[in-house]
Order: structure tokens, then sequence, then C-alpha cells
């Protein structure tokens, strides 16, 4: 893909060294990692430069082989077919990485499911509410570690109440469970 | 209906609806890891089971793309077909769904009948009215059967599906319950990413058989249909668009159809070397994200439904609408409880469930809330 050059060499110019190991995979897919702490400002480069956006992000527990796990982010732009595939190695101890909340609103869902499942951090994240959790999950199960062992559950009584809306003549509807 | 509906409501107006999802946690993305890669594929045929070949296909082209393989040209070509049937299917039975929320119960009874020919012929194809076992890693399952005229019995469905589609549209009655109703502006649209038929009818041209072709589409001709109104008509016109050129991508992938074999052979996956893929199911984009491990078993799957991203907005299309227009609104996003609970990991011994669920999982409307069947001690006052 045409813009894969210029895109290796903005990352390159602008991003180094916290952005490393670019490379052509595939044709149309540029790979590189990307230090967690640099993940905006390569966000802002993807939109402001090449029409690119956040798509998928996707989280691995790397702790077995590598000591730390991975976050990788997949950017595409609206028109053109090549895909930027950036990888974050987060420190196994706090794991952390800067959220893309404010800037690209469905970052801000995937980043909730990514601490949910794997304890992830997602720093500066306006609302860090459980997505997927389950209510019974004890604070510190993430059932997509591999060390996560399945044991009995139950209600800890914490609620998760929904906002409530008032005013005059305001009542609510529940349906479902 | 695994989903929770909370909605604040002055007279019949609704001023808020907050939606509590994720009751289902079928550990699907765990279950995929320690897997041989090819005996993922039964699980990602049942991740939403309305979506056996888009979640399926998603799998095998982020297999076949890890592992370095191009699939034959008569097994891309085969695939567009699978999963232009599968389209079909659900567009025409979501049709009737949203006919039948307007009142027009008659045009219901007839999507559903036609969905049943689809269903027919998808058994045919592949031996199941789903579509299961339509695909396997480097390839398809089967080739297409002989003496089956699929174009012509897809020309056939399509004329009859338009037949009702054009009556019930036709219906000032039916219209006046389409029109305006549940809008999703393309502002609010754009901001959370949505995908699919509902991206489409809020102004938004995105599909990834056009965008990022896949299969055998760069060599197919077919249109986006794109409206701008965002209300619950843009997307059943979508919808109907949509078949038709499903049908017309059906006819060229047949008369196309090239020789050669159904498959090549899956190489190992080289570990840790992650790969991806995107396909254009008929509710949206799907992705599957893989990652082989050391013993050239599956390390990590991730996947993700449209629902993930359509889900949310079905609250904005709803401010300002009346209770009652809650069904059509929700019928005409029609997101997935299934595929958007999937993922998550174990939820309990005694819930971890063995092997995939779920035959026919297709995600079910909440319950009718109009006011007269709501539960007495819930009766607003």
């Amino acid at each position: 893909m045409t813009r894969l050059p210029q895109l290796s060499g903005a990352l390159a110019e602008e991003l180094a060294p916290h952005v490393a190991d670019v490379r052509v995979v595939r044709g149309n897919e540029l790979h590189c990692s990307v230090h967690p702490a640099a993940i905006p400002a390569l966000a802002r480069l993807l939109r402001a430069g090449f029409d690119g956006e956040l798509i998928f992000m996707a989280a691995a527990d790397r702790r077995p082989d590598r000591g730390a796990f991975e976050v990788h982010y997949l950017f595409a732009p609206s028109r053109e077919d090549w895909f930027l595939h950036a990888t974050a190695h987060v420190p196994a101890e706090a794991p952390t990485l800067t959220s893309l909340a404010t800037f690209h609103y469905p970052a801000s869902r995937f980043e909730r499911e990514i601490y949910d499942l794997f304890g992830i951090t997602a720093d500066g994240h306006p609302d860090p509410r459980p997505l997927v959790r389950h209510g019974f999950w004890p604070s510190d199960y993430f059932p997509l570690r591999k060390d996560a062992v399945p044991r009995e559950f139950s209600d800890d009584g914490h609620a998760f109440p929904f906002t409530e809306v008032g005013g005059a003549g305001v009542y609510e509807i529940p349906v479902g469970p | 209906m695994p989903g929770h509906f909370r909605f604040s409501v002055v007279g019949e107006t609704i001023i808020d609806m907050k939606s509590r999802l994720y009751f289902t946690h079928k550990g699907t993305e765990k279950l995929f890891e320690g897997r041989e890669p090819a005996a993922g594929v039964e699980l990602a045929e049942r991740i939403s089971g309305d979506t056996t070949i888009g979640h399926s296909l998603a799998f095998c082209q982020a297999l076949e793309s890890a592992a370095g393989i191009r699939t034959p040209e008569r097994a891309a070509y085969v695939r567009v077909i699978l999963l232009e049937m599968e389209r079909l299917y659900n567009h025409v039975a979501d049709f009737g769904a949203i006919a039948n929320d307007t009142g027009y119960a008659v045009g219901h009874s007839h999507c559903l009948r036609i969905r049943e020919r689809l269903l027919r012929l998808n058994k045919r194809l592949t031996g199941n009215r789903l579509l299961r076992g339509g695909l396997v890693p480097g390839g398809v399952g089967m080739d297409l059967p002989v003496g089956l005229d699929l174009p012509a019995e897809v020309d056939a469905a399509l004329r009859d599906f338009e037949e009702i589609a054009g009556l019930a549209v036709e219906n000032t009655l039916v219209l006046d319950r389409l029109e305006g109703t549940g809008r999703l502006t393309t502002a609010t649209a754009r901001d959370h990413g949505v995908l699919g038929y509902v991206a489409r009818g809020s102004g938004i041209d995105t599909d990834v058989r056009r965008d990022h072709p896949f299969a055998a589409y760069a060599r197919l001709s077919f249109a986006v249909p794109v409206y701008d109104w965002g209300d619950v008509k843009a997307r059943t016109l979508v919808r109907v668009d949509e078949a038709r050129e499903s049908v017309k991508l059906i006819r060229q992938a047949v008369d196309g159809l090239p020789a050669g074999p159904l498959t090549v052979p899956l190489p190992a996956l080289p570990a840790f070397a992650p790969a991806f893929s995107l396909v254009e199911g008929w509710r949206g984009t799907i992705v599957h994200w893989v990652m082989g491990g050391p013993d050239g078993r599956l390390y990590r799957v991730k996947v993700m439904d449209p629902s993930f991203l359509n889900w949310r907005p079905l609250s904005y299309a709803l401010l300002k609408n009346i209770v009652p227009d809650f069904p059509l609104c929700n019928k005409s996003f029609n997101q997935s409880y299934s595929g958007n609970d999937l993922s998550r990991g174990l939820g309990g011994p005694e819930t971890a469930p063995q092997t995939p669920q779920s035959p026919d999982h297709q995600s079910p409307p909440p319950r009718s809330i109009h006011p007269r069947h709501t539960e007495p001690s819930r009766a607003p006052r």
C-alpha cells in the first residue's frame, strides 16, 4: 500500500524511540511496538495525517514467556486498504495503559473490557466502571489471565446501581433480569 | 432475554434508557485457548448462532493470515456465496420482525416463510440450516451441490421478499411507524464507531467487503446502500437493498465460479505472531484476532462482534421516542446478546461451559413493554 512508507517515515520521525520495530507484514499491514505512554500520540498522528482510526483492541497475557502483558491496537483508514497494528508491552507489576477514552469513544469500551478480563488499568479513563465483569467475581479475579483459577463465587453484597433519573412525573420501567 | 433495560419515562416519552448486558458468561475466548487451530471453527460458528459464516470466516481468515496461506479461488467464491446466503436470510427475517412490531403481522408471517425457504436452501448447500460446517481453515467444507440452480432459487426468494417488502413500505400505517422513529444522528453514530446497517442507516458509508476486500469480493460488483435519515425506516431499507445486492453477488459468484481445489492445508501457526481478519457479516464488521502459542495451539483469540459497539447507541436512538416504539427501534438494531457477551472468562466452576451452547441463538427482542403489558406492581402512577 502506497501510504505505508509515508506512515513508517512519520512514525520514525515523530515518535521514535517510543515507536519501534516498524515493519511491513503481509503487504498491507504495518506492525510496530509502542510504549504504553505514547499511545495517544500515535492515535493523534494517525487521525491527523492518515485518516486512521482505532477499530479494535486485544490484550494477551504474555507473562509466562516474556514477563509482560501485551495490548494490541488495530488502526485502519476509512477508505484505503491498510492497517497499523501496534503492540504495547505492559509490565506485569501494576499494568497500566494511557487511556484513549476521551480521544475516541470506542477505545473506552475496549479499555473497560481489558481491565475486567486482564486487570490492566487505563490511566485517565473517565468512566472505568465494570463493563463485562460478572458482579460476583472477586476484585482480584481476571479470567483471561493465564493463571486465573475459577473458584466458588457468590454475591458480595456490593451494589452496582443504575443512575436514577428524577424530576416531576419521571418513572422507571425495568425490563429483563 | 439476557439483557436488562431500564427506561426513565415521562408520560410515554423515553428520556433515558440504560442497558445492562453481559449476563451470559460463555467463556468463549477462554475456550479457544489451547485448542488446535482447526478445532476453533466449531466454536466460532457458535459465537452468535445467526452469524455462523460471519464469525467462522473471520476466524478462518485470521488463521490463514497467521499461517501465510491463501485459499484457492474456488473456495473464495464459495465463501462469498455462503456469507451472502447468511445476510439474505437474516435481512429477510429482520424485515419481517420490524413489520411485526408495526402491527403488520402478515408481513412478518410471509418473511418467516421466505426465511424458511432460504434455510432449506442453506441445508442443501451445507447440510445445515444455519450453514454450519460450511468453512474450514484453508477453504470450504463442501462444493456447491450438483443440480441446484442457486441463482434461480435466490432470485425467486428475492422476488417473493420484494413483493412483501413493497406492500409493507407502501402501507401508510407501517410507514408512519418507521419514519422519524429511533433516530440515530450521523454525529452520534460516528462518535460510537457504529458498524453495519446501523452505520449505513445513519449516513456512514462503510463496508469492509469494499473497503478491505476479502474472499472474492474484489472481483465482484455490488453497491453499498447508505441512507442518512438515521431512523428505523433507514435501517429497514438498507436491509432491503442489501438483500438485492446479496442476490446479485450470489449470481455473480456462481456464474464466475472458478474450477480448482476447495482447500489448501493449513500450516502450523507461528508462535506469538498475531494476525487478524475483518469480515462484513450481515450485522456489520466482525474482527477476529489470533495468536498461536509455542505448541502450535491457539494461545489467544479475541473476537469482536459489531454488537460490541452497536448496543450502546441504541440508548441515544430511543431518546424522545415513546415507549411503544422501543420494540420497533430495538428490532431495527437487532444486536446480538450472544456475540456481545461472548468473550468473557469462566463465570465460576458451576457455570463453566464445557461445550459450545445455544443451537439457534438469535438475539430475541425484549418482551413487549407496552404499558398495558406491564406488570401491575410496576405500573406507573
